[in-house]
C-alpha cells in the first residue's frame, strides 16, 4: 500500500513538475527567468519520475536495472546548480550574478562530471584498470611507468570518489543548498514590492520546505550513514514533493508567478482537475470490478461496461465542478487582471476627488499590476505639465511637451517606447522618459484631448509585456478617461459652489456698507436705490453726519464691475467716513482721498465720485464733483442746475486740484444724483435710456415724494429695458428739499 | 476692438475701431503701447474716430495708456474724439489731461512745436 501511495506522490508530482516547467517555458522562451525556471523544475521533476519508474515498475517485477539506465536517474541532480541559478535572478537579479554570470553556469561542472563518470564506469574498478598502461618500450618504459603511476593515482583517487560518489555528492549539494538559501534570503530581503514579496513568499516556501524535507529525510542519513525509520523517511518524501510544486504551482495561479497568462493558468487548472477526476474515477472502478467480482464471480463483462458507462455519465458533471472550486479558489483573486479591472473600476466610478483618483490609479499599476516607476503626466493650460510619482508620492512640474502630447493623440492607444520619437521630444521630456526606464506610455484622450497620460516602467518581475497586459490597459484607460471626467466636472461645480457661496457673502457684505436707513429731517426728504448687476457692484452711496453738523452725501462709481470693483468701493468708503469728519474743506478731502487712492498705482481702476455736505440749518449745500455724472438740481422755479463743480475722477492721478461750489437750497428744490447705470440702461435695439429721458421723467412727476419718484424713475428705465437684465450697476438718489 | 497702426515722422498713430470695452481690449493696448515704449517711440496718437462708443473700463485703458506713455517720458494725444466720448472726457474732466484734438492733422502739428 506505501508503494502505491507513493508511486502515485510520485507520479503526479514529477508530472506536476514538468508540466510547470513546460508551461513556464512555452510562455516566454526569450525570457532568462522563464528558462531558468523551467530548468530547475524540470531536474527537479525528474527526481520523483525516477522514483515512479523505480518503484511501479521496476521493484514490483523483481528484475535487476542495468547500472547504465540506473545512473540516468542522476540526471536530476542537475536540480541543485539550476537552484543557484534561479536564486540568482530570483526574487531580483543577484550582483554577483550580474558581476560573475559564467560562475553561475560553472557551478553545474561537478554534477556534468559526476554523471559522465558513473555512466562511464560504473565499476570503480574499470577506471583503474583503463589507467593501468602496460608498456613494453625499454627506453620509453621508465617514462611511461611513471606517468602511469600518476595516472593510476588519479584512477584511484576517482575510484574513491566512485565508491563514495553518493555521499559525496550529498554534501556537495547540501553545500549547494546552503548557498542558494543565502541568495534567496538576500534576494528576498531587497523585495520593496509588497505583492511580489507574497509571491517571492510562496516559491521560496515551496522550494524551502520541499529541500529540508529532502535534506532531513535523505542527505543527512546518507552523509552521516544513519539508519532511519523507512515509513517516516517516505512520510517527509511525500510531504515535500506536495509542497514543493504544490506551492510553485499555487503562485503561478493565485499570484501570477512570472505573469503566466490566464488562459494558460485556466488550462492548468483544468489538466490538474481532469486529471484528478480520472485518477479518482478509474479507483472506483477497479474497486466495483472487485465487488461485482466478489459477488457475481468473474468474467460478467456486461456489468463492468455498465458501471464505466454510468461513471462516465457523470464524468463531465463532476469534471467541471471539481474544475469550478479549483477555479474559484485560484484563479480569482490579484492574479486575475479583469478582477484587478473590476476592482479598479468600481473604486474610481466613486473616486470624485481627482488627487484621490491619481493616487488609485498608481496604486493600482503599482502595487496590482506590479510595474515600477509608473507614473502620471497631466498637462494644463498654463503650459506646465505636472508629474506625479507611484513612488515618491509626489509630484514635480515640467514644461508641456506639445510634440509627444500631438503624437499620443494622433496613436491614441498603448505606445511603447520604440514608437516614441525621441529626437523631436524636447530634452527635458526625454530625460523624464529615460530617467523612469519607461516602456510604455498609456494615453488618455477624449474628445481629441489629451487629459494626460501614464507611463509605466519595467515590471517588478523583470519580464516583459504581454498581449494580455496591454489588453488590460487599453480597457483601464478608457475607464480613467470617464473618472478623469468625472472628476474633473465635479472639481468645476465644486469650484463654482464655492464662489457663489463666497459671492453671496461679499454681496451681503457689501450691503452691510450701504447705510441701512436713510437720514431723517423734517426739511429735507429722502429717497436711495441701488442695485449691483452682478453679485456685487461698483457702485456706492452713503449719508454720513459729520461732527460739524453737517450731513454729508455722496455717490459713486468705481470702473469695471464685480469684485475689483467692489473691492475699490470697500476702501473709498473707509476713507470717505475718516475724511467726513476732519475739519478740511471739502475740496481738501477730495484731493486727500485721490491722492490716497491713486498712490496704489492703477490708474485704469478709478472712481467718479461726487460729495456734498449740507448744513441744514443754513440750507446750504456745498458740493465737489469728481468725474460723477452731474447730479440734477430741480428748481422749484423750473430751471435745471447741473452740478459740475470739483475736478478730475479720483484713483487715476495723484496731485490733481479739486474746487468746490456752494448752493442754496430752497425749499421744492429736488435733487437727483445717478449713475450711469441708470441712464445707459440698454433695450435689445441697444438704445440707451438716456439722460433726457431721466429728467423728463422727473420733471412731469416732480410734486411726488421722493419714494414714490424714485420708484416712477426706476419703472420707467425698467420698462425702457423691456425685461432685459441690467448691464451695469445702478443707483439713484432722490432728495426733496420741503 | 481692433487696432491698427501707422507713423507718420516719428508719430505712432494707433487707430482703435469699434467699442472700447474691458478684457482683451486692455491687454491690447496695454502691450502695444509697452512695445512702442521698447522701440523708443515716445510720441503717440490714439485716432478715436472710428470708436462709436466706450465704457468705464475702456476710459480706464486710455488713462492707463496716458500713465504709461507720461512714466516712461513719452507723449499720448488724442484726436477726433466722437462727441460722446468727449461728453464723457468733460463729466469725468479727463479733458483736463489729455491732449485732445479735432483733427490728426492738428495733433501731427502739436508735437512739432
Amino acid at each position: 500500500m506505501l508503494n502505491i501511495i507513493l508511486s502515485v506522490v510520485f507520479a503526479s508530482s514529477g508530472a506536476i513538475l514538468i508540466l510547470l516547467a513546460g508551461i513556464i517555458l512555452r510562455e516566454n522562451p526569450r525570457s532568462r527567468i522563464n528558462r531558468i525556471t523551467s530548468a530547475m523544475l524540470f531536474f527537479a521533476g525528474i527526481g520523483p519520475v525516477s522514483a515512479t519508474i523505480y518503484y511501479a515498475l521496476i521493484l514490483p517485477s523483481g528484475k535487476e536495472l542495468s547500472p547504465l539506465v540506473y545512473n540516468i536517474f542522476y540526471l536530476w541532480e542537475f536540480f541543485f546548480p539550476s537552484f543557484i541559478l534561479f536564486t540568482a535572478v530570483f526574487p531580483v537579479e543577484h550582483r554577483s550574478f550580474r558581476r560573475h554570470p559564467k560562475l553561475f553556469y560553472a557551478g553545474f561542472i561537478p554534477h556534468l562530471s559526476h554523471i559522465l563518470l558513473i555512466m562511464l564506469f560504473s565499476d570503480p574498478n574499470k577506471i583503474v584498470s583503463a589507467l593501468t598502461i602496460k608498456s613494453d618500450f625499454p627506453v620509453f618504459g621508465i617514462l611511461l611507468d611513471y606517468f602511469g603511476y600518476v595516472l593510476r593515482l588519479v584512477g584511484v583517487l576517482f575510484g574513491l570518489i566512485l565508491e563514495a560518489h553518493v555521499r559525496f555528492f550529498s554534501v556537495v549539494n547540501l553545500i549547494y543548498i546552503v548557498i542558494a538559501g543565502i541568495f534567496l534570503f538576500q534576494g528576498y530581503r531587497s523585495v520593496n514590492n509588497p505583492r511580489l514579496k507574497k509571491q517571492a513568499r510562496i516559491i521560496i516556501f515551496g522550494i524551502s520546505t520541499a529541500v529540508i524535507f529532502y535534506i532531513a529525510s535523505y542527505m543527512i542519513p546518507t552523509i552521516f550513514v544513519l539508519q532511519f525509520n523507512t515509513q517516516l523517511k517516505y512520510l517527509m518524501i511525500i510531504i515535500g514533493l506536495v509542497l514543493g510544486p504544490g506551492f510553485i504551482a499555487w503562485a503561478i495561479l493565485k499570484h501570477r508567478f512570472l505573469d503566466i497568462r490566464l488562459i494558460v493558468r485556466q488550462s492548468l487548472v483544468y489538466s490538474v482537475s481532469s486529471a484528478f477526476v480520472i485518477g479518482l474515477y478509474l479507483l472506483i472502478i477497479k474497486q466495483f470490478g472487485k465487488i461485482l467480482t466478489s459477488i457475481f464471480g468473474g468474467g460478467i463483462a456486461v456489468l463492468e461496461i455498465a458501471v464505466i458507462v454510468l461513471a462516465l455519465l457523470f464524468f463531465q458533471p463532476v469534471l467541471n465542478f471539481v474544475d469550478g472550486v479549483l477555479r474559484r479558489l485560484f484563479i480569482k483573486g490579484g492574479a486575475d487582471f479583469s478582477v484587478v479591472l473590476e476592482d479598479f473600476s468600481r473604486k474610481i466610478i466613486t473616486l470624485l476627488d481627482f488627487d484621490k483618483l491619481l493616487k488609485e490609479t498608481l496604486r493600482t499599476f503599482k502595487d496590482e499590476l506590479l510595474i515600477e516607476n509608473v507614473y502620471f503626466a497631466v498637462p494644463s493650460d498654463e503650459g506646465s505639465c505636472n508629474v506625479y510619482y507611484a513612488d515618491r508620492g509626489e509630484s514635480v512640474i515640467y514644461k508641456r511637451d506639445r510634440v509627444l502630447e500631438s503624437f499620443l493623440i494622433v496613436r491614441g492607444f498603448n505606445v511603447t517606447y520604440d514608437e516614441i520619437p525621441m529626437p523631436a521630444l524636447s530634452k527635458e521630456t526625454r530625460d523624464l522618459l529615460k530617467l523612469n526606464d519607461t516602456k510604455i506610455l498609456i494615453p488618455l484622450i477624449n474628445a481629441h484631448k489629451l487629459l494626460g497620460y501614464v507611463s509605466l516602467g519595467r515590471k517588478a518581475s523583470g519580464l516583459g509585456y504581454n498581449a494580455e497586459d496591454m489588453t488590460t490597459f487599453k480597457v483601464l484607460a478608457n475607464q480613467l478617461v470617464v473618472a478623469v471626467n468625472n472628476a474633473k466636472l465635479y472639481k468645476e461645480s465644486l469650484e463654482r459652489q464655492r464662489l457663489e457661496e463666497e459671492l453671496a457673502l461679499a454681496r451681503q457684505i457689501q450691503r452691510q456698507l450701504l447705510p441701512k436707513t436713510l437720514p431723517s429731517s423734517e426739511k429735507l426728504h429722502f429717497a436711495a436705490y441701488s442695485e449691483p448687476s452682478r453679485e456685487v457692484g461698483g457702485d456706492y452711496f452713503d449719508f454720513i453726519t459729520t461732527s460739524a453738523g453737517r450731513l454729508a452725501m455722496c455717490i459713486g462709481d468705481a470702473s469695471g464691475k464685480g469684485i475689483p470693483a467692489a473691492l475699490l468701493i470697500a476702501r473709498l468708503q473707509a476713507m470717505i467716513h475718516s475724511a467726513a469728519q476732519g475739519d478740511l474743506e471739502i475740496n481738501k478731502k477730495m484731493e486727500l482721498i485721490n491722492n490716497l487712492l491713486s498712490s496704489s498705482g492703477m490708474p485704469d481702476r478709478y472712481i467718479t465720485f461726487f460729495y456734498g455736505e449740507i448744513d441744514i440749518q443754513q440750507q446750504n449745500l456745498h458740493y465737489c464733483n469728481a468725474g460723477h455724472n452731474y447730479p440734477i438740481l430741480f428748481r422749484n422755479d423750473g430751471t435745471e442746475v447741473e452740478l459740475k463743480e470739483g475736478g478730475i475722477l479720483i484713483g487715476a492721478f495723484e496731485n490733481m486740484p479739486y474746487e468746490y461750489n456752494s448752493i442754496r437750497l430752497q425749499s421744492g428744490d429736488l435733487l437727483v444724483c445717478y449713475t450711469d447705470g441708470v441712464t445707459e440702461a440698454m433695450n435689445t435695439d441697444e438704445e440707451e435710456f438716456g439722460e433726457s429721458s431721466l429728467k423728463r421723467v422727473i420733471a412731469d412727476n416732480r410734486e411726488v415724494p421722493p419714494g414714490e419718484l424714485q420708484k416712477i424713475v426706476l419703472g420707467k428705465v425698467r420698462d425702457h429695458c423691456d425685461g432685459e437684465p441690467l448691464q451695469d450697476d445702478c443707483t439713484l438718489l432722490i432728495m426733496k428739499v420741503v | 476692438m481692433k487696432l491698427s497702426q501707422r507713423e507718420i515722422n516719428d508719430v505712432v498713430i494707433l487707430e482703435p475701431k469699434g467699442k472700447i470695452m474691458g478684457g482683451p481690449d486692455a491687454t491690447l493696448l496695454h502691450d502695444k503701447l509697452h512695445e512702442l515704449i521698447k522701440d523708443g517711440k515716445k510720441k503717440v496718437i490714439v485716432d478715436l474716430a472710428k470708436v462709436d462708443w466706450m465704457n468705464s473700463t475702456g476710459l480706464g485703458i486710455l488713462i492707463s495708456g496716458l500713465t504709461t506713455m507720461r512714466n516712461n517720458g513719452g507723449e499720448l494725444k488724442l484726436a477726433n474724439v466722437t462727441d460722446k466720448i468727449e461728453s464723457l472726457l468733460t463729466i469725468t474732466k479727463l479733458i483736463t489731461v489729455f491732449e485732445n484734438y479735432d483733427s490728426l492733422e492738428e495733433a501731427l502739428n502739436s508735437f512739432k512745436t
